[in-house]
């Protein structure tokens, strides 16, 4: 079942007298618990598809349904939504307490019931011993541990993430994609996330979408994508001694150095031919190291050709 | 229309107002301190010409209670902007109807608590007409507080289709309504066309009622009726205008860029 459905969605603006295309015939599917990674440049239109998914814009042209229903046309189906954002604010005012409460009851928690989510929430996320400090005294830490328990009150059956952990430090980015992988897979939620930190949409991400210039360039799975624009990977081979070299220099080694080799296999090719190979040849290996191309190189490449 | 909604939204209003100082003191402080510098004038003029002072005094409490009544409103509003939440407000599928109407109810309860405070003081001025007649005065708050319940509406339209930067509009808008109203003065010494304005402005009955009621004790029924039928006409016009407002705001970006 699709969660989130995006048909030939379309947004332009005005800028100094001239229309620009944020979206362009965007058209994307997130699946029920899944983690969809939304990634691209600046500007290339992620946090726009956001705002239109959570109704706060309208599309030019196309559908974007959440739930199979329209938005706008139904805001109730927010109720089963959550937010994230790294810059995400609360009244400067209001203690922990206060944001949780007001969010709960937002939601139409009352009485017991919301008493009981915000200890749990606030025991979790380890913010239970400042529930009365008010928003503005807040670590980022903090607000940001803040800002998930809120996204959390309403038990949320889809949670946007829009740049998590931008400008946190790294043991609380950490903390967050733990946290996101574990909302996902304990809770089942479906989350669509966008960053800029490839290696976060790497790590989390069952499917990812590459969106550039207001149109999606790519979709599918981390590794599927990476095979559209890279087909093999190296290995690195440390060895006790280079004999053979003409074995080497057959079959594609490259001398590295004294007891280095590199070579080039094929994605999905594996290691264990290789290994048996060298070693009927006499060459004793002792350390091996791969690199496969990462969602960074894929990233690189992409924007080099679009350049 | 969900009801919860409404609460949550006036209960954190309340929570944000008892948390901040001045607000209280820019609702509270402020109108009490006008009626008590106008009653003191009130007193000085008893000398020679009573009503004039009392008149002055009654009209500055309307007029106070009527830009109460909406810029509590409108501030909220402006509030949700700069203070970065109003993301986080409408995300969580709240209505602009649901919206706009727990701003006006956090308002009216908070202008009608500074009005009976405002009421009081004038009282040991010579406001004695409050005692007399108290089925004119509620009735000419209630106009007064639909007027300014439509005029908040209409402001926050217009700060939506203008965007965060016209936020000024929240306390400076009423003064035009008020002055085109004509506080203090009847509308014939207003130049013809002016007066033609004049009467479609919603304050201009609630003045006028103020002004006989001070002056003679009595006011028309069919002055209160007209009163309430302009308010009426201005809730009327104000929430389609809200309602495209908003409409507009979410196609052009504004909304987004007002978060």
């Amino acid at each position: 079942m699709n969660v989130v459905e995006i048909r030939d969605v379309s947004k332009r603006f005005k800028e100094h007298g001239k229309w620009f295309y944020v979206l362009n015939n965007v058209s994307l599917d997130v699946k029920e618990g899944e983690i969809f990674g939304l990634l691209g440049p600046n500007g290339a239109g992620k946090t726009t598809l956001l705002n239109i998914l959570l109704g706060i814009l309208t599309p030019d042209s196309g559908q974007a349904r959440i739930f199979g229903k329209d938005v706008i046309k139904d805001r109730g189906i927010l109720e089963r939504v959550n937010f994230v954002s790294g810059e995400t604010r609360f009244h400067w005012l209001l203690s922990v307490e206060d944001v949780l409460r007001f969010h709960g009851r937002s939601y139409g928690l009352k009485g017991e019931v919301i008493d009981k989510r915000i200890r749990e929430l606030t025991k979790f996320f380890g913010i239970d011993d400042i529930l009365n400090r008010k928003f503005f005294n807040l670590s980022t830490g903090q607000r940001m541990r803040l800002i998930f328990a809120k996204s959390l009150i309403n038990d949320p059956r889809l949670v946007f993430f829009d740049e998590p952990t931008l400008g946190l430090d790294p043991s609380i980015a950490i903390k967050i994609r733990k946290e996101i992988k574990r909302i996902n897979k304990e809770q089942g939620t479906t989350v669509l996330l966008t960053s800029h930190y490839m290696h976060e949409i790497e790590q989390l991400s069952d499917r990812i979408a590459f969106i550039h210039k207001g149109k999606i360039i790519d979709t599918g799975t981390v590794e599927k994508v990476k095979l559209k624009k890279f087909s093999t990977y190296d290995v690195f081979l440390n060895v006790r001694e280079i004999k053979n070299r003409d074995y080497l220099k057959r079959n594609g080694f490259r001398i590295l150095g004294k007891n280095r080799l590199q070579k080039e296999l094929q994605l999905g090719e594996s290691i264990s031919g290789l290994l048996s190979s060298l070693a009927n040849n006499g060459i004793d290996v002792t350390n091996i190291e791969t690199r496969k191309p990462t969602l960074e190189d894929y990233f690189v490449k992409i924007m080099e050709e679009k350049k | 229309m969900r009801w919860y909604k409404v609460k949550a939204l006036m209960a954190r209003d309340l929570k944000i107002y008892k948390r901040s100082k001045w607000k209280i003191v820019d609702s509270l402080y402020f109108p009490v301190t006008t009626v008590i510098m106008w009653g003191l004038f009130a007193i000085y003029s008893r000398e020679f010409a009573m009503e004039a002072g009392l008149m002055v005094l009654v009209v500055n409490v309307f007029w106070s209670f009527s830009y109460l009544s909406q810029s509590i409103t409108n501030h909220s509003m402006n509030e949700d902007s700069y203070s970065g939440s109003l993301k986080q407000l409408l995300i969580s599928g709240i209505s602009e109807f649901e919206y706009i109407l727990a701003r006006i109810f956090s308002s009216t309860i908070t202008s009608l608590l500074i009005m009976c405070v405002m009421l009081t003081v004038s009282f040991f001025f010579g406001f004695v007409t409050l005692v007399q007649t108290p089925g004119l005065i509620i009735a000419m708050i209630g106009i007064t507080l639909i007027s300014s319940i439509a005029l908040s509406v209409m402001i926050a339209a217009l700060i939506i289709f203008l965007g965060k930067a016209y936020g000024f509009l929240a306390w400076t808008l009423l003064q035009a309504f008020i002055l085109l109203s004509a506080p203090f003065f009847p509308l014939k010494i207003l130049p013809q066309v002016v007066q033609v304005i004049a009467l479609g402005m919603p304050y201009t009955r609630v003045f006028m009622g103020v002004r006989g009621l001070v002056e003679t004790g009595i006011v028309s029924n069919s002055l209160l009726l007209e009163g309430l039928l302009v308010s009426v006409i201005y809730v009327l016009i104000s929430y389609p205008l809200y309602k495209m407002a908003f409409g507009r705001a979410r196609r052009t970006g504004e909304l987004v860029r007002m978060m």
